[in-house]
């Protein structure tokens, strides 16, 4: 009772198609095309149709009725508005949804070299803002969905295969500290250990209505992950691989050595110190030491990906190896990350299906100091160009003595010889689930999603000698562990009658997590080795402390949609959220949702009328929470803690009282309306998609502080603030994506596509009339941004420069600044003169104001694929206009307060007696206001970026079938190409210290985006 | 471009030089060579007596090279050798600069035949040792770079500084010798002509043990809490007064702590054993003190007066007895 | 096949409903509360033990101390804090900000704790170990308010943080600066009230408080009174001027020895910030920087201060190398650095004629700072060092102190005097210096004596100060603040505003109630 039957599979282009999996649905019979694309199957009489797959194409079932011969034309899976989005706790047809969804496939994220999954989307998603704060690999990333949302974390919550990452996405990385100096940035992206060649599919809620059912958790957005799984058909390996060199994209124009010594005449005499005599003759001066070249290099990057996936019957499978190696273009910094993935997903019965995921990461990562005093790029800008890298006897240079004037002793080349910062990250994550269909229409769902972490960061100094310093050994070893679980159980219930469509989901949800952490130092490493058990014997040397803490929610949520005749959809949810972040009385959070759309297309008028547009409308609204803490806040925050120290204070055995308690502490409360449109033209030749939004936080929770005389404070040694609830935001914006098919023909394709992000971000109401978010930079006295209600939030707040006194008659009119008086020691010819905002007749504090937001008007990016025959090519550009950045590096670099410290040349063109119309004040060590916080230092970071552009080449199929492959495709790509900007620092894109939305846009020693060349190549059998 | 460590990327040529300037100087003195092919020197050496110049590689280009002279450069005319990298060597004509220079003396007071050990620099090529201003010479005993003994000369002049000539020049010491022959001395090797002690509380004793001129000085203990002074008297005949004594000059080896010891004179307007601010002397704990004093500026000796006592009181000691030598108390015209 | 069904769907349910009411209470995982915490002595002093340590004071203590104190005053030289120096200060001036931050912290710390423990007497706890406690919480709040007063002059009062941040009213105003010294002198009299008449050594006692009343008093020329405290701490017996006068600052050993009456705590630790005392550094010559030990001499004697020194005063080679000042015992090495090593073979030499490179000292100068610098480490002979870190305390009021208080309070005002108990306070400081005793006693004596006594210990701006504007000035501008190769610099432009520093300039922005005119604080 069998019968065979015979065909030929083709492409889009009428090109046999080797390699696609043929199986008869219902029976267990499967088969391949050959080499020219034809096949043959033999197959039960009770078979009903054939499944055609191939990778990259969409499925087919076709029917087989009393045909004998099948001819199949398969294509690209590029339908938009056909597609399946994956929503919360399920997946629906996009056509179904009414709330606000972006989802970007992962043949819209190859060819990007990048190590972490947020840095894909850039660019990619309209209403997502995605901004590196540090060209690190494996560098901390500012992600934004539709705006800033809360003072204390604005990271979206990542879900991978169900899994939520509610911790952050942000990991630290200390101990820079401990050898001296300060941290910098520490922030570091918790997606790079995830493994971006892995990933099916990213979707961007980004409306309550779509993330309501995530509940507070949500509050920032969310963006679900789904990753590679298995199909049914013959078995696959694929093998990926890139190789790219990188380098510095731009570099300040710093004085060379006789620039630096014509500097050091004019300005000697000024504080009375002799001028060298090495320094007479400029004719004789090279360029000295260009410390620029010592810290920046070329770095380069490799990625290996082997992959295996396939399905048999009920069974499929996936697992993936990854290799991935990235040296840094700044001395000191690299990073490496072996993953593995497998899944398994069976069909246990009729009714039940059990799949297992399972995902483990090692990274390794080398910190350079960046983004602080003491770190590899500010030495680098103001070491002077007289110190060699080394002495002629092969000693570290630096310290040098001439003509009775001591240098810098630093000598970041050296330095970076002895010092470093490592930091090992291990993951394991994953979810088991088990699905029970038990009725034709109601489901049940049990998952259980799971993930463990460990840590180890190591900062490590050794003895030696370098310049003037010499250093002491030094190993700081913290170690910590975490773990999450969430187990969720949800009905789900479908229904279609006629041309009603009813769907409803409800569910529980129990989520717990645990850290704890341990970090030992020791001084006096045996032979430089570095474990702790090689440190001293003296015990007051050592150090030693720790910490833990936990947190655990519960949940409730429910969701009902409703459809009619394709025309229109309906959707409400609703989720109860309890939290251990908040007391007794106000533990639960309640959170609604629902959304509308209006298919308008699908209307009798419409199709008759204008047959080849597209038209939906969308509404949403929804509200959602937001239970983060401050860092460094107490935990519990409703109860008056006491903190012990781990080491001696005062007389030995000290504590202090942690904080203020505050028992009436509660949810943060956003809610978000969402109105849309898609629209597809000419038979979907140009598809749309257009959100305008207002989402407004309110109660948010942050620490009550104010003027440190209350006695207050956020930092970890403060009398902690109490946590309140105050203040609200408002963000309001429009998001717009749009899709183009500009010429689709046998040979030649070209598609554009367009994204398009605006919000604008009010900080409405403060704690308070006279309070304000502040942030500040180097140290506590240095307020760089100052958020009045009003103005977006990280505003920056400084005096306005009004010029330079450069007459007599200029200082006898001016005022008073700051107190000084006219005389050479303070206020002179050539100082920044300031505006009397307040018009009191003199410049004080009372004369700060806004100058300037470090949020962009807008963002954007453009993307251009063109395939013509076997090539493809891809140009990718991105942007950001209108944000402003302080630039605290040239703070320092044009601050003329130092006669020993090297500058930009741009200090050459200084107010002095002979150049009286130079552009920047005259050179004093005394005048303390000519370096005070005002627009002086605020610059225009807008930038247009080519960040890819990548050329490719798909092999014939008739090489193809020689060498039995089924695929193999070769690529060459420049990533960060060109930057078109006016900003004066490395790099305007700078992103958020420490992920801080305080100091956004804060340059102070930024590790900029390198430029990077890379080729690689795809092979699948 | 390949990386590199930022050093300039000059490298070794064929070295040739068009000058060097200036072309004579002393040590510490800024030269700049100029010329072809001066690229990644290694070492500069001053010919005479080996001696390395230190120099930063980052002023050191193709055309020029900027150094120091060493600080211990040996005089005279000489070669400086310029070696780079791969080995070339390149010799430039110099002439150092190196004059005498004084830094310390080991005693202000001679008298015929006595020796004084002068530490300073360039002493090694010295010629001569002249008093200032007379043909009388020292004798040189011994001279090394930094150092030179001298044996002195009988001469009639009351006290002069050194002309010291090496072969770069003529050096004036600001150090002023006294010539203890012409001296009124009250105590050098013993007490003068009609002095004796008169000392308050324990007596003034003379010791073999301690001494800076010659081999005797004179001993105090000053007993704690009484204020004592030491007193070289002279009753009979007295010291009639004379204008031609401009300064008292002494040596005074400190006690455990640094005090201060008034001059005190029954010839003077406050008179005997009081405290005058302008008669202070400070004295250093441990050490020879050299004093040379100007009669003028201090109460010491009022018109027409005899003086019959010259003393040295201390306020104190509080707490302990402290012991005080004296050597050379001469007044000096 | 049902059952299962029905299973599956209520097993998991049963799970997660059985424990929901525990399941979200996650109480702090060290379980310690204000609540069931601070119920015996030791635990209470072990919070109060907190307000002495160097973790809340060293913002203040390390640079601020010094910029304010000291170089104001004319003490010391620096090229960092130019603007001190010269007084061209501005609010924007770190040290002003370093050191209101650090002052009002610890008052917020002692607000809290005063609170807490009242709360807990309130409720029945021991008021024998609660009311020291509290007491000590005054002594520090007076202690500082009475920096403050002296520092800004009329300056804000905060007791209760919690109430103001809670109420999100953060427009306080300026009070006059004798209702700040009047409510500090309060505050110490709380503390001389209930403080015990001794404890373990550094801890505050009766006399602690008296000799910061004594001070007070003093700085407000109420001489009486600053004369009757002054001669309770005398009389007391308890203390006496210690021998080992630079030893007080340079050796952990010597910590709350018979001479302090009040010091910020230190230990020589690395974990947390603040324990150790990081002014080291900042002190220490450039020649005596080793691998333990950090030395960048940001801070150096000024001329005019090396020349107040009368000669065979011993507190000059205590608390200043220069040229020949020695220490046998350190004998600092350095790798690669031959020549350096061979001159400190046998010990630690302060020479300005040898080579810099070599281990000579050649600095704007010719001087550094012998107190609190400990040494250049362990391994070189010296206290122990790790990098900035010392034991060392930071003693802020000393037995000296109340010696010099009393005769200047007993002077009254007067030209001078010949009184006995006067000289014997004043002559007993001398006698320690290796000094002659007077025989009468001026103003301008006590003057004299007080900055080379407590030189580089940031106290001398205030006996500046307190002379008033003009006596102020005649003083500052006599004074050389200059450096030997920089030449003499006079300063000319010294105006009454410059006797208190500015508000800084983030707080005005965060509250404009201080850039307004002061207010009373009492009625």
């Amino acid at each position: 009772q069998q019968r065979t039957i015979t065909g030929k599979v083709t492409d889009d282009r009428g090109e046999g198609l080797p390699g696609v999996s043929i199986v008869a649905k219902g029976a267990n019979q499967g088969t391949a095309t050959n080499a020219d694309g034809n096949y043959s199957i033999t197959v039960p009489n009770t078979a009903t149709s054939l499944i055609f797959s191939f990778v990259g194409m969409t499925p087919k079932e076709i029917t087989i009725g009393n045909q004998t011969k099948i001819d199949v034309k398969m294509t690209s899976e590029d339908q938009t508005l056909e597609e399946v989005v994956v929503v919360g706790y399920g997946t629906s047809k996009r056509a179904d949804i009414s709330s606000s969804i972006t989802s970007v496939k992962a043949k819209d994220l190859k060819d990007m070299p990048v190590a972490g999954v947020d840095q894909m989307l850039q660019g990619k998603a309209a209403g997502v803002t995605v901004t590196s704060n540090s060209g690190q690999p494996g560098g901390g990333v500012s992600i934004k969905v539709r705006g800033v949302t809360s003072i204390n974390s604005n990271d979206p919550l990542f879900v991978i295969d169900g899994v939520p990452f509610v911790n952050g996405n942000t990991s630290d990385n200390r101990g820079f500290d401990g050898l001296g100096g300060s941290n910098g940035q520490t922030g570091n992206s918790v997606m790079a250990m995830l493994n971006p060649n892995d990933i099916e599919s990213i979707d961007v809620l980004k409306d309550a209505s779509a993330q309501a059912i995530y509940g507070s958790q949500a509050a920032n957005g969310v963006i679900l992950i789904t990753t590679k799984k298995g199909k049914q058909g013959e078995g696959k390996i694929n093998y990926e691989m890139y190789y790219g060199v990188s380098e510095v994209a731009n570099k300040l124009d710093l004085m060379d050595l006789r620039q630096f010594a014509q500097y050091q005449n004019e300005v000697l005499p000024i504080i009375g110190n002799p001028v060298s005599d090495e320094f007479k003759d400029l004719s004789v001066l090279g360029k000295g030491t260009d410390w620029q070249e010592a810290m920046f290099r070329h770095g380069n990057v490799q990625n290996h990906q082997l992959s295996f996936s396939g399905g048999k019957d009920k069974t499929s499978y996936y697992l993936s190896l990854n290799y991935y190696d990235n040296t840094g273009i700044l001395l000191g910094s690299d990073f490496k990350r072996f993953s593995t993935r497998f899944s398994l997903d069976n069909q246990l019965k009729s009714w039940a299906k059990v799949g297992v995921s399972a995902n483990a990461t090692r990274s390794i990562q080398n910190v350079s100091l960046a983004d602080a005093a003491e770190s590899t790029i500010w030495w680098g800008a103001v070491t002077s160009p007289l110190t060699p890298v080394k002495n002629l006897d092969g000693t570290w240079g630096g310290g040098q003595m001439i003509g009775g004037v001591r240098y810098s002793n630093a000598n970041l080349v050296g330095n970076s010889q002895f010092r470093g910062n490592t930091k090992t990250t291990n993951n394991v994550f994953g979810s088991l689930y088990a699905e029970f269909q038990i009725l034709k229409d109601l489901s049940l769902r049990n998952e259980l999603s799971y993930s463990l972490g460990q840590d180890n960061n190591i900062a490590f100094q050794k003895t030696g000698n370098v310049g003037g310093d010499t250093f002491r050994s030094k190993l700081i070893d913290s170690r910590s562990d975490s773990y999450y679980y969430s187990l969720t159980n949800y009905l789900n219930y479908n229904k279609y009658i006629n041309k009603h469509g009813f769907q409803a989901t409800v569910g529980h949800q129990a989520q717990s997590s645990y850290y704890q952490s341990i970090s030992g130092t020791k001084v006096d490493l045996q032979a430089n080795i570095f474990d702790l058990n090689t440190g001293s014997a003296d015990q007051t040397t050592w150090g030693l402390s720790g910490g833990k803490g936990h947190w655990a929610m519960e949940s409730y949520f429910a969701r009902a949609n409703y459809t009619y005749d394709d025309r229109y959809s309906v959707s409400a949810s609703f989720r109860a959220d309890g939290s251990s972040n908040f007391g007794p009385n106000n533990r639960w959070g309640y959170f609604p949702g629902v959304s509308v759309g209006w298919t308008v297309s699908n209307e009798k008028f419409m199709k008759e009328k204008l047959s080849s547009t597209y038209l939906k409308v969308r509404f949403g609204y929804g509200a959602v929470g937001n239970q983060n803490f401050p860092g460094g806040a107490p935990n519990p925050a409703y109860v008056g803690a006491v903190q012990f120290f781990s080491g001696p204070v005062g007389f030995g055995t000290s504590n202090m009282i942690n904080g203020i308690p505050n028992p009436n502490l509660k949810w943060e409360s956003v809610k978000t309306t969402n109105a849309g449109i898609d629209l597809g033209l000419f038979n979907g030749r140009i598809d749309a998609t257009i959100d305008v939004y207002k989402k407004v936080t309110s109660d948010m929770i942050i620490f009550l502080t104010g003027p440190n005389l209350i006695g207050v404070g956020d930092q970890w040694d403060d009398l902690k603030a109490p946590l309140g609830n105050a203040g609200q935001m408002t963000n309001t914006g429009i998001d717009i994506g749009i899709t183009s098919t500009n010429i689709k023909t046998n040979d030649l394709t070209w598609k554009t596509n367009l994204v398009f992000t605006k919000f604008k971000n009010t900080y409405d109401k403060a704690a308070s009339a006279a309070s304000a978010l502040d942030g500040k930079v180097y140290y506590n006295n240095y307020l760089i941004t100052h958020t009045t209600p009003g103005r977006p939030v990280g505003s920056f707040w400084g005096l306005v420069t009004d010029g330079l006194y450069r007459t007599q008659a200029d200082l006898d009119n001016s005022l008073p600044q700051f107190g000084y008086i006219v005389d050479p020691t303070q206020t002179y010819l050539g100082d920044v003169r300031f505006k009397d905002i307040n018009g009191d007749g003199k410049i004080d504090a009372n004369d700060m104001t806004f100058i300037g937001s470090p949020l962009p008007d807008f963002t954007y990016g453009l993307t251009n694929n063109v395939n013509y025959k076997n090539f493809d090519f891809t140009l990718f550009i991105q942007g950001s206009q209108g944000a402003k950045a302080f630039n605290f590096l040239r703070w320092q670099l044009e601050g003329l307060n130092s006669a020993w410290s090297n500058q930009m040349t741009t200090v050459l063109d200084r107010y002095t007696d002979d150049n009286p119309n130079g552009s920047l004040p005259r050179f004093t060590n005394t005048n303390k206001n000519n370096t005070a916080m005002s627009d002086r230092y605020v610059e225009d970071a807008s930038y247009l970026r080519i960040q890819n552009i990548t050329l490719g080449y798909r092999v014939p199929r008739k090489v193809l079938n020689k060498i039995k492959g089924a695929n193999f495709r070769i690529y060459g790509s420049i990533q960060n190409l060109k930057t078109f900007t006016k900003y004066s620092g490395y790099d305007p894109e700078i992103g958020a210290f420490n992920n801080s939305i305080k100091l956004m846009n804060v340059d102070a020693g930024h590790y900029p985006n390198p430029r990077t060349f890379t080729v690689g190549a795809n092979v699948e059998f | 471009t390949e990386d590199t460590d930022g050093r300039p990327q000059i490298g070794p040529g064929n070295p040739k030089s068009s000058g060097i300037k200036p072309d004579s100087a002393a040590g510490g003195t800024v030269l700049t060579l100029k010329g072809t092919g001066l690229g990644d020197m290694r070492s500069i050496v001053f010919e005479k007596n080996n001696v390395p110049a230190g120099f930063q590689p980052t002023l050191n280009t193709d055309e020029a090279i900027i150094f120091r002279v060493p600080e211990d450069a040996s005089g005279g005319d000489q070669n400086i050798i310029f070696t780079n990298s791969a080995g070339a060597k390149l010799s430039v004509p110099f002439k150092v600069l190196a004059f005498p220079s004084v830094a310390s003396v080991s005693n202000y007071n001679f008298t015929k035949d006595s020796e004084i050990t002068i530490d300073g620099n360039n002493l090694d090529d010295v010629i001569s040792v002249t008093l200032t201003g007379t043909t009388e010479q020292a004798t040189i005993v011994s001279k090394t770079k930094k150092q030179l003994v001298v044996k002195m000369p009988a001469s009639a002049v009351n006290s002069a500084t050194l002309d010291i000539v090496n072969s770069t020049g003529l050096f004036k010491t600001t150090q002023e010798f006294v010539n203890l022959d012409k001296a009124l001395k009250i105590f050098t090797e013993g007490y003068g002509e009609g002095f004796a002690d008169g000392s308050w509380g324990d007596a003034g004793a003379i010791s073999s043990a301690q001494f800076k001129s010659g081999t005797k000085s004179v001993g105090k203990n000053y007993q704690k809490g009484n204020w004592h002074l030491i007193n070289f008297t002279n009753w009979y005949p007295s010291v009639p007064y004379s204008a031609d004594y401009k300064y008292l000059s002494v040596w005074i080896k400190g006690a455990s702590e640094d005090y201060s010891l008034y001059i005190t004179t029954d010839a003077s307007k406050a008179g005997f054993g009081n405290y005058v601010d302008s008669n202070k002397l400070n004295v250093k704990a441990g050490v020879w003190n050299y004093f040379k004093v100007r009669l003028a500026d201090i109460d010491f000796w009022s018109a027409g007066k005899t003086l019959a006592q010259v003393g040295f009181r201390i306020q104190g000691p509080d707490k302990q007895d402290e012991v005080f030598y004296f050597d050379d108390v001469i007044l000096v015209k | 096949m049902r059952l299962l069904k029905i299973s599956a769907l209520v097993i998991p349910m049963m799970i997660s409903a059985s424990c929901s009411k525990d399941f979200i209470e996650r109480p702090s995982l060290s379980g310690t509360t204000t609540g069931n915490y601070y119920n015996n002595a030791s635990e209470v002093r072990a919070a109060t033990s907190t307000l002495y340590s160097g973790l809340p004071w060293r913002n203040y203590e390390s640079r601020a101390q010094d910029a304010i104190g000291d170089v104001m005053s004319g003490n010391m030289f620096t090229y960092t804090d130019v603007e001190y120096l010269n007084f061209s200060l501005s609010s924007a001036s770190e040290r002003v900000g370093a050191a209101w931050g650090a002052f009002y912290k610890i008052i917020g710390y002692a607000n809290v704790m005063i609170k807490t423990f009242e709360e807990k007497k309130a409720a029945g706890g021991g008021a024998d170990y609660l009311d020291p406690a509290i007491a000590e919480c005054h002594f520090i709040r007076g202690t500082l308010y009475f920096y403050i007063a002296r520092t800004w002059g009329d300056a804000p009062i905060i007791t209760d943080p919690g109430a103001t941040a809670l109420s999100g009213n953060f427009n306080i105003p300026r009070y006059y600066q004798k209702d700040v010294l009047r409510f500090a002198l309060e505050e110490l009299q709380m503390a001389e009230a209930n403080l015990p008449e001794s404890d373990e050594p550094g801890r505050l006692t009766k006399y602690s408080a008296k000799g910061m009343m004594a001070k007070l008093y003093l700085y407000n020329k109420d001489y009486a009174n600053a004369k009757t405290k002054a001669q309770e701490v005398i009389n007391s017996g308890k203390y006496s001027l210690v021998s080992d006068y630079n030893g007080m600052f340079t050796k952990a050993s010597m910590n709350n020895n018979v001479e302090s009456l009040f010091s910020i705590q230190h230990q020589f630790a690395v974990d947390p910030w603040g324990t150790g005392n990081i002014k080291n550094p900042d002190r220490g010559a450039s020649n005596l920087r080793t691998a333990e030990a950090d030395a960048w001499e940001m801070y150096m004697p000024s001329l005019d201060l090396l020349n107040e020194y009368e000669f065979g005063d011993l507190r000059r080679k205590w608390s200043v190398m220069e040229h020949g000042w020695t220490n046998p015992n350190w004998k600092p090495q350095r790798a690669n650095q031959p020549k350096y090593n061979e001159f400190m073979a046998n010990g630690y030499k302060y020479d300005t004629i040898q080579p810099v490179d070599d281990g000579g000292a050649k600095n704007a100068v010719r001087a550094n700072i012998a107190k609190y610098f400990a040494g250049p480490g362990k391994t070189y002979g010296s206290e122990s060092v790790l990098g900035q870190n010392s034991g060392n305390n930071v003693v802020l009021l000393r037995y000296a102190d109340i010696l010099l208080i009393y005769a200047e309070a007993t002077l009254a005002g007067a030209a001078s005097t010949t009184d006995a108990s006067a000289l014997q306070a004043l002559n007993a400081v001398r006698a320690r210096a290796g000094l002659p005793a007077r025989t009468s006693v001026t103003a301008d004596n006590i003057f004299h004596e007080r900055r080379v006594e407590f030189a580089f210990e940031g106290d001398f701006w205030y006996d500046i100060q307190r002379q008033g504007y003009a006596k102020a000035k005649a003083i500052i501008e006599k004074q050389n603040r200059g450096s030997i190769e920089g030449g003499a610099n006079y300063i000319t432009t010294f105006t009454e505003d410059r006797m208190y520093l500015p508000i800084p300039a983030g707080e005005i922005i965060q509250d404009p109630e201080l850039a307004k005119p002061a207010v009373p604080y009492y009625k």
